[in-house]
């Protein structure tokens, strides 16, 4: 024997038995011959190896050098000479056979043929098709989303059915199917003959058979109620049995009853599996791949699976469970006793390995994983191997040990393949898991799936395994953060009273209950969220890198970068909804939140970690291209470089002679492209800022760049132009980590290497991409991507096409949407492939061309460069803050939007409360018919039932979506976010850098405290609100006009909070609250002149301060409040028809008028440009109405184009804003324009008369267009009345004539003489406001009358009495002195008014 | 390179090296001896007579760091320790893991469902259910199975009795919609009875539908036809309704060049009339109509059956309760009567928007419903 056998009998029986060690003596004489020290020299106990060394040397030394080196270790345990064969290894003949190894192969086949003899042999007879069963790509009606597996579908298309590729004829057989939505599907059994349609699916023919959970029907040809509403995540057993010829369905497991009986059988009837499903649903089938969840007894799943495997597995496994409690201390390899030379110890491998090696080819099988393996982990962690809805799941038992050496095991043992394999399959079972429906609020399947998940997660290799390769590809984390809701059968028994606002007083026994039930499902829920946040934990370990390797955490925010980059991101090509965004954000505040205790503060304060300002550009952390404030962060690094390395205290990254200007736009492009060369063949994107074509960009960077590897033939630069129209986030960002394919991509167009620099343009048509960037374009466009690649040219044959780069750089574009589709599957590689290449860029890239800039400054700056994200730990606070502006980021993409539902809920459930209240008011008035009572007795049933419903959703609400402790976190993040702003404003330029979607989710931070989360959650207990909110009003009162901010997204944001701040009383009062000089540099910056310039917002603004002072403007009952039966404008952006109740604000009044009083040319100019919108928008209402009219008084029908009339209302309300506004500045600043010692009042006042006149008269009269159009109630110009306008105007008559009633004289009446001299001034239309004048036989006859009391007040209508009495009165006097008046002495131009101005020198006259 | 003991003696890395099959060597190695020499030496050893083993079947287990060497590293680069074990086992290859597994390679070629004459083929044994529930088509379906084995076509057609209603499911919606509309506002009448802005909804409606019947009060254009006076019609809902059905009779216009040839025929212009809108202007239906002497006699519009499902299950839905206490759904519902065109601004409009897809959803689920349950 050349070699000898060290297997440690002991061990061996104690795992196998004694009679296998029996066997293994009686064959392997290698074995046999050294039992007899054995027993002797080992003695194990409790499970443990207590070895002495003494044994561990027995045999087994290698003979070839025996006798030169071998130290005699232990003469006592020697082996005999014999033994020990003398000669060389090389002449040693005798076979190692392989004994160990054909008996565990015997024993497998022993139990093999035990299990097919208890078991028969499942049954073949009466399926029909392949053995392996998936949906039956061919077949399919209408347009899906089929997974690689053929497993699971999604629906695209409004009504699509597929089925199965097997059918059963005989027999009873089972799938299931798990629900990934909740809508309306029908799922079920259809026969081959069944021909689906876009309207016809499963169960709408004969012979075909479906359960909608949605609908609670069930459908065969014709429908019936069946079965209960289904959720998502439940598990739907289709249950066929041919024999008695019925079909039942089961929802997780429970029985919904038979739902089809006598279905034809018999010759040539055979059912498959089937399902059709609405746009969007999507399921998840399982034919038998996967052990059924809820298998029926006596029913087979439809693929075949053979057990034997698993009996084999579970034979495996069981000896595996011995060999790990053998392991010393549970631990698999360290400081064990007696060190590596245990016999023991090294029996223990060699049998481990052996048990693997027979192990490892079943774990790859999802059936086996599932059936055995996955309920073997789970039994080492000291879970139960199978739980059921009503199990609870403790932590009691659960130790970690065993699943660790498992693992440690396992990672050695199997081949790496098998084991990712293997790992992948068990986190797919942990998902299914987790994303099941749970009965009960023990979340039993829920914490056994993070349970298990923990247990990976402790494990360092397999942490980083599912960090790298299954967490944010294959799994989604997102899905293990989020609690699901209940289902609504379920919350019912957990919530037996409820209540809601006016059911029964606050402190009634019902609303007690229902609050307790509250707390109780949130204490539940956070320990869910507690075991959750521990797995964000552990996979934020930040203590296992190693100087060559980076820690789990540098690899998580690494991998959550990426995932951002491609998936999160607005924009990328990728971009789909965060799942879960919500619970995904809160997850993350809290570890964010938990780990900035436990590693920075050491307390127990909550907090989070701030953000210093400079992260915005020092690069640490990687925006892509993200939006900043100031445009895009390639071409802020190039415009600020001076300041940003000073700020940093870096040398100037950029070279002396590379100063801006536009015309080197393109050249610093391909500089961008030579500094990258150290990557041989990187793909660099540029936004370029400017518009150079690619021909110029070539030449440019041919003259300036002498590098040497730019000219030769092996480097090519190509530079695409894509056109990217009206979008501002340009095209996704792949950049150096796609940096193998991109070569591949560059150097295999057709035509090969005779593509330069120079002759970009011919190549972009070759490329197919045909609207090109146009050779002129405006220069504020900056919208053109430049891609170049360099590439070393070897790579040519490969042939993957260009224009699929292409394809995937014009994401967006109109043209490039249908050539994308078929790209993902490729972009996904390259994402795939270009990870391992993004180790050597930490903090990943700046933008399109930012990469020399970020090199750079990381390069000088350590203390960015060195946050361990190569290494070792990573530094703590730069780690929390980057997990923070994680958070902020999903939060900016996803979050807004669940929590609109959410609140959507609750209002709609406040319309509930109020139409139950109102029939139950009018069912205890005394006079209602016998009729109306059934009636009313039923909706109050359906309401109260309704409210039921709600109130539990509301109680979940309450207790797991909008909490006290997630309001905290808000209320932290905000304060946060406000911190970091305002630190970032006072760095001069540098808060161009500020991202964008940080101005957003402050604003939004500040909503969803204010109205969303509140009143579910009173803010009032927040500490220092207020204050917080007034530096939140003074941050954007300071800034929605700040200079720095550029893009067009910001600005738009900053305005509408802004305007949505002074509608809301609180947010107002902080604005009220903010320093007076704050206040006054926001109103001037409102009141800067309307022109060039979008104004309508600050108009809003001020109509805003001003709604609830003017004339006939106090709407106490909003007029549209009053009118419920109009059809609502689609949208009313810059109206006043809205129906926010009035809230004015004395206090920003008077600064607007201080303002406008302490200067008068800059009132002046502001009051004109008003007035010259004013004049515009009110003509193009004019117009339009003209246009309108027109169309309907031809006597075919015309059909009104809708944009038409939504213009036409745009502007009326737009004049009406308008008009607001003049009447607010004449009231409150009437100096400006009555005081005749003021500079250039007196031609405003005139203009201003002007208009006032035109618009009466176009108005006030019964036989212009206006009235003509109102008579005709064309829908969707309901808002079009007499009433805005002629009030406005009405006020603005008052506020200029009112001081004139006084006086005696005209020469004191500046007001009043200017109206008079106004040539197109009609007294007559100022009786209009009085309903004077008007025929009788109009359907809308005016008069402000009709509006008392509910717009105007008496007094406020006496006050226009006099105004125009006085104006009649003066009128007539005018009229009289005109008379007297002769033609010579009038105005030749206007012949209204008398001539008394003499022109110089000419000596013309005129009237003034 | 592995390095003779004789010349090292004691320098090297002393390592053991246990096989697969638990048989140790016990050796020293050179620091810089690559993995891939040491599993060389490692099969001299173990298997000295097995020709067909190389070291690509075997990989080199360090249980102490619990991984796999490198195979082009030295033991130094692996730092591997003195005096510990090392593991040389056999590699699976994908092959044999495949091969093991029960995934099948090549699917795609094993999915090809059976065909209809492979279903054919498989259940011409089975028996006959003793109670069929369709027992006629099924007998005469098996006589054509076995006439024209697999072909598709013979079992479908014993089927084709089946389909012929479907044409039944194919009713117009938007008679439908009126239907339901109709019905849903005799039961706003109740609930808003004495609700003054349902009154206001009524007067404005009321004074358009009178405009418009006023407005028809002339003889037809091309004919000599002239509807009587207008009947008055009441300030109610249901006032309003007939109103309307009246003004849309009356605004017919018949296609002249049919009215024309009906005109030679001989008929009166009335008759002409009548019966092309009967016909929606079908020239010969119309002949036929008025041959047959038939009447406009019921042009009154119908609501559902209020006993029915689709009532009782559109009257109970929540969403639609609470629009039916709504005056604005009033006016949404009058309006949508009034011209169906209407029903797009409302169903944008964010009041009425819930209570109108409300009422298409479960009209959509109810329509197959079945008669008896």
């Amino acid at each position: 024997m050349a070699t000898t056998s060290i297997l440690s009998r002991t061990v061996i029986t104690q795992i196998f038995g004694t009679e296998f060690v029996t066997s293994l003596e009686a064959e392997d004489a290698t074995f046999g011959d050294r039992s007899s020290g054995e027993s002797k020299s080992s003695s194990i106990s409790n499970g443990h190896i207590h070895s002495s060394p003494a044994v561990g040397h027995v045999v087994g030394v290698s003979q070839s050098n025996s006798d030169g080196m071998k130290p005699s270790k232990s003469p006592r345990t020697s082996p005999p000479v014999d033994e020990m064969d003398t000669g060389e290894p090389k002449k040693v003949v005798q076979p190692s056979a392989d004994v160990f190894g054909q008996l565990i192969q015997r024993q497998l086949d022993a139990v093999v043929e035990e299990s097919k003899r208890q078991q028969r042999v499942v049954n073949q007879e009466g399926r029909l098709g392949p053995n392996i069963v998936k949906y039956d790509a061919s077949s399919h009606i209408g347009t899906f989303i089929i997974s690689n597996d053929r497993l699971s579908v999604n629906s695209q298309c409004n009504f699509g059915s597929v089925k199965a590729c097997s059918c059963v004829y005989k027999g009873k057989w089972q799938y299931e199917v798990q629900l990934g939505s909740k809508g309306v599907m029908q799922i079920g059994w259809a026969t081959l003959e069944t021909k689906f349609s876009q309207e016809k699916g499963v169960g709408d023919t004969i012979d075909s058979y479906a359960y909608d959970g949605n609908r609670l029907r069930k459908w065969n040809k014709t429908t019936s109620p069946y079965g209960e509403t289904w959720q998502a995540g439940d598990i739907i057993g289709c249950c066929i049995d041919l024999d008695e010829g019925k079909i039942d369905f089961y929802r997780n497991g429970k029985p919904l009853g038979t739902a089809f009986s006598n279905i034809r059988r018999g010759p040539g009837v055979a059912y498959f599996p089937a399902a059709s499903l609405a746009y969007g649903e999507n399921i998840v089938s399982n034919f038998g791949a996967t052990p059924l969840q809820y298998l029926v007894e006596g029913f087979s799943p439809l693929q075949l699976q053979s057990s034997l495997d698993n009996a084999k597995t579970d034979l495996l496994l069981s000896w595996l469970n011995s060999v790990l409690s053998l392991y010393p201390g549970t631990k698999f390899c360290p400081e064990y006793v007696g060190g590596a030379n245990n016999v023991d110890y090294q029996t223990l491998l060699v049998i481990t390995n052996r048990l693997i090696e027979f192990l490892g080819p079943h774990l790859q099988s999802g059936f086996v994983v599932e059936q055995s393996f996955f309920p073997f982990f789970a039994s080492c962690l000291g879970l139960p191997e199978k739980i059921m809805h009503t199990d609870i799941i403790s932590a009691q038992n659960i130790s970690y040990d065993k699943t660790d050496l498992l693992l440690d095991i396992m990672w050695t043992f199997l081949e790496e393949t098998e084991m990712k394999t293997c790992l992948e399959k068990t986190c797919v079972i942990l998902m299914n898991h987790f994303r099941s429906n749970s009965l009960s609020l023990a979340y039993p399947y829920q914490h056994y799936s993070l349970y298990c998940l923990l247990a990976l997660a402790r494990h360092r290799a397999t942490r980083r395994h599912m960090i790298r390769y299954l967490l944010f590809d294959k799994t989604k984390l997102m899905h293990f953060l989020h609690v699901r809701p209940m289902d609504e059968t379920v919350l019912k028994e957990i919530i037996p009273e409820t209540w809601w606002p006016g059911k029964s007083p606050e402190n009634s026994s019902s609303a007690v209950s229902y609050e307790n039930t509250c707390r109780s499902i949130q204490q539940k829920i956070s320990d869910l969220q507690s075991l959750q946040v521990n797995l964000m934990k552990q996979l934020l370990n930040n203590a296992d890198g190693t100087e060559r390797r980076p820690s789990s955490r540098a690899l998580f925010l690494r991998k959550f970068r990426q995932y951002v980059r491609d998936v999160v991101r607005p924009g990328s090509v990728l971009h789909q909804p965060i799942n879960k965004a919500m619970a995904t954000f809160f997850c993350f505040l809290r570890t964010v939140g938990d780990l900035y205790r436990e590693e920075v503060e050491n307390n127990d304060e909550q907090k989070l970690p701030d953000f210093p300002c400079s992260m915005f550009f020092d690069t640490s952390i990687s925006y892509y291209e993200m939006e900043r404030v100031g445009g895009i962060a390639s071409y802020l690094y190039k415009t600020h470089h001076k300041e940003v390395c000073q700020a940093l205290s870096i040398p100037d990254y950029m070279p002396n002679n590379a100063t801006t200007t536009p015309a080197q736009g393109g050249g610093r492009v391909s500089q961008g492209v030579q500094r990258g060369t150290p990557m041989p063949s990187a793909l660099q994107l540029n936004t370029s800022d400017e518009q150079e074509t690619t021909a110029s960009d070539g030449s440019t960077s041919g003259e300036n760049s002498p590098s040497p590897t730019h000219q030769t033939v092996s480097n090519r630069t190509i530079t695409i132009a894509v056109p990217v129209p009206r979008i501002q986030p340009v095209g996704p960002v792949t950049l150096a980590p796609l940096a193998e394919n991109m070569g591949i991509l560059s150097t295999s167009t057709p035509t090969g290497n005779a593509i330069t620099q120079s002759n970009g343009a011919p190549q972009r048509v070759e490329l197919g991409i045909t609207p090109l960037l146009p050779s002129r374009q405006a220069p504020d466009h900056n919208n053109g991507v430049h891609v170049s690649a360099t590439s070393s040219g070897e790579d040519v044959s490969t042939p993957m096409p260009v224009p699929h780069l292409g394809a995937a750089l014009i994401a967006g574009t109109p043209s490039g949407h249908s050539m994308l589709i078929p790209m993902l599957a490729d972009f996904r590689n390259f994402i795939a492939q270009g990870e391992r290449g993004f180790t050597y860029f930490p903090g990943g890239f700046v933008g399109f061309g930012g990469m020399e800039h970020r090199n750079a400054i990381q390069l000088h700056n350590p203390a960015v460069a060195l946050l361990g994200k190569e290494s070792g730990m990573m530094d703590v606070r730069a780690s929390l803050r980057e997990l923070l502006d994680n958070a902020i980021i999903i939060y900016s993409c996803g979050v807004q939007r669940h929590v609109e539902k959410v609140v959507g809920l609750r209002n709609t459930m406040e319309e509930y409360v109020k139409a139950l209240d109102r029939a139950n008011t009018s069912l205890n008035s005394a006079s209602i018919s016998e009729e109306e009572r059934t009636e009313l007795v039923k909706s109050v049933e359906i309401f109260t039932n309704k409210l039921d419903e709600q109130a539990r959703h509301i109680a979940w609400v309450k207790s797991a979506v909008f909490t006290k402790e997630r309001q905290i976190f808000v209320y932290q993040l905000l304060k946060t976010v406000l911190a970091t702003l305002k630190s970032s404003t006072s760095e001069g330029v540098l808060f161009a850098f500020v991202p964008e979607h940080y101005i957003s989710t402050l604003i939004n931070l500040t909503w969803f405290l204010l109205t969303q989360m509140h009143p579910t959650v009173p803010h009032s207990s927040l500490v220092g609100l207020e204050g917080i909110l007034t530096e939140v009003a003074e941050f954007v009162a300071k800034h929605f006009a700040d200079t720095r901010i550029i893009i067009a997204e910001t600005k738009d944001t900053l305005t509408q909070a802004l305007s949505s701040f002074i509608c809301n009383r609180t947010m107002l009062t902080a604005l009220e609250q903010m320093p007076s000089d704050s206040q006054i540099s926001m109103v001037k910056s409102i009141l800067r002149p309307y022109e060039n310039r979008a104004w309508a917002q600050s108009n809003w603004m001020l109509v805003r301060f001003w709604q609830g002072s003017g004339f006939g403007f106090q709407y106490p009952n909003a007029l549209e409040a009053r009118r419920p039966f109009r059809a609502k404008p689609v949208q009313d952006e810059f109206g006043i028809s809205t129906n926010l109740p009035p809230t004015p604000s004395r206090i920003l009044q008077n600064h607007v008028a201080n303002v406008l009083l302490e200067n008068q040319k800059f009132a002046v100019s502001y009051i004109h440009s008003v007035l010259n919108q004013l004049n515009w928008a009110f003509s193009e209402f004019v117009g339009l109405l003209q246009e309108i009219q027109n169309a309907a008084l031809r006597p075919e029908r015309v059909f009104i184009e809708a944009r038409q009339l939504k213009i036409c209302c745009t502007c009326f309300e737009l004049t009406q804003a308008l008009l607001r506004v003049v009447e607010m500045v004449s009231t409150i600043a009437s100096p400006v324009i009555t005081d005749a010692s003021r500079e250039s009042s007196e031609p405003l006042l005139a203009r201003l008369c002007m208009l006032l006149s035109q618009i009466m008269n176009r108005i006030g009269n019964n036989t212009g267009c206006f009235a003509q159009v109102i008579e005709l109630d064309i829908p969707g110009l309901e808002n079009v009345t007499y009433y805005p306008l002629l009030s406005s105007v009405g006020g603005i008559l008052v506020s200029l004539i009112v001081r004139d009633l006084e006086k005696a004289a005209e020469a004191e009446m500046p007001a009043t003489r200017a109206l008079l001299c106004e040539p197109s001034f009609q007294v007559e239309s100022l009786n209009f406001f009085f309903g004077r004048n008007q025929p009788q036989n109009l359907k809308r006859i005016f008069s402000l009358q009709t509006h008392v009391p509910d717009d105007v007040s008496e007094s406020e209508i006496g006050t226009l009495e006099k105004v125009v009495s006085h104006l009649a009165d003066w009128t007539q006097r005018h009229e009289t002195e005109m008379e007297a008046l002769d033609d010579d002495s009038a105005c030749t131009i206007c012949y209204a008014s008398p001539q008394n101005t003499t022109f110089k020198p000419c000596n013309h006259r005129a009237c003034k | 390179m592995f390095v003779s003991e004789s010349t090292l003696n004691f320098m090297g890395t002393k390592l053991q090296l246990i096989s697969t099959e638990g048989h140790s060597w016990d050796a020293a190695f050179d620091p810089s001896a690559t993995v891939d020499s040491i599993k060389r030496l490692a099969i001299q050893y173990f298997y000295p007579s097995e020709s067909s083993v190389n070291p690509d079947q075997f990989r080199v287990i360090y249980p102490a760091e619990s991984r796999t060497l490198t195979e082009h590293h030295a033991l130094h680069e692996e730092r591997v320790k003195d005096n510990e074990v090392l593991l040389f086992v056999r590699r699976r290859h994908a092959a044999s893991v495949a091969s093991a597994s029960t995934a099948h390679r090549n699917p795609d070629a094993e999915l090809k469902p059976p065909t209809a004459a492979d279903i054919v083929a498989a259940t011409k044994d089975l028996p006959v259910p003793s109670t069929p529930v369709k027992a006629k088509p099924l007998q005469e379906a098996i006589p054509a199975v076995h006439a024209l084995p697999g072909n598709p076509q013979a079992t479908h057609n014993t089927h084709q009795f089946a389909f012929d209603d479907a044409s039944e499911h194919n009713v117009d919606f938007q008679l439908e919609l009126r239907k339901i509309i109709i019905s849903l506002i005799s039961v706003m009448v109740t609930l808003l009875h004495g609700n003054p802005d349902a009154d206001l909804v009524c007067q404005e409606m009321y004074t358009r539908i009178k405009q418009r019947l006023k407005s028809s009060a002339k003889p037809i254009e091309g004919t000599t036809f002239q509807y009587p006076p207008p009947p008055e019609i009441e300030c109610t809902p249901h006032g309003i309704i007939s109103g309307l059905t009246e003004a849309k009779k009356r605004e017919f216009r018949p296609n002249m060049k049919a009215f024309e040839g009906l005109k030679e025929m001989g008929f009166n212009d009335e008759q002409i009339v009548e019966g092309l809108r009967a016909n929606k202007n079908a020239k010969d239906a119309a002949c036929e109509w008025i041959l047959a002497g038939k009447k406009n006699t019921n042009d009154e519009e119908e609501g559902l059956d209020q006993n029915g499902h689709l009532f009782a299950a559109l009257v109970s839905a929540p969403t639609i309760r609470l629009g039916l206490n709504s005056p604005k759904t009033l006016l949404a519902f009058l309006n949508i009567l009034e011209s169906p065109n209407n029903a797009n601004t409302w169903l944008n409009d964010t009041d009425t928007a819930p209570v109108l897809s409300a009422i298409f959803k479960i009209y959509h689920a109810e329509k197959h419903a079945a008669p008896t349950e």
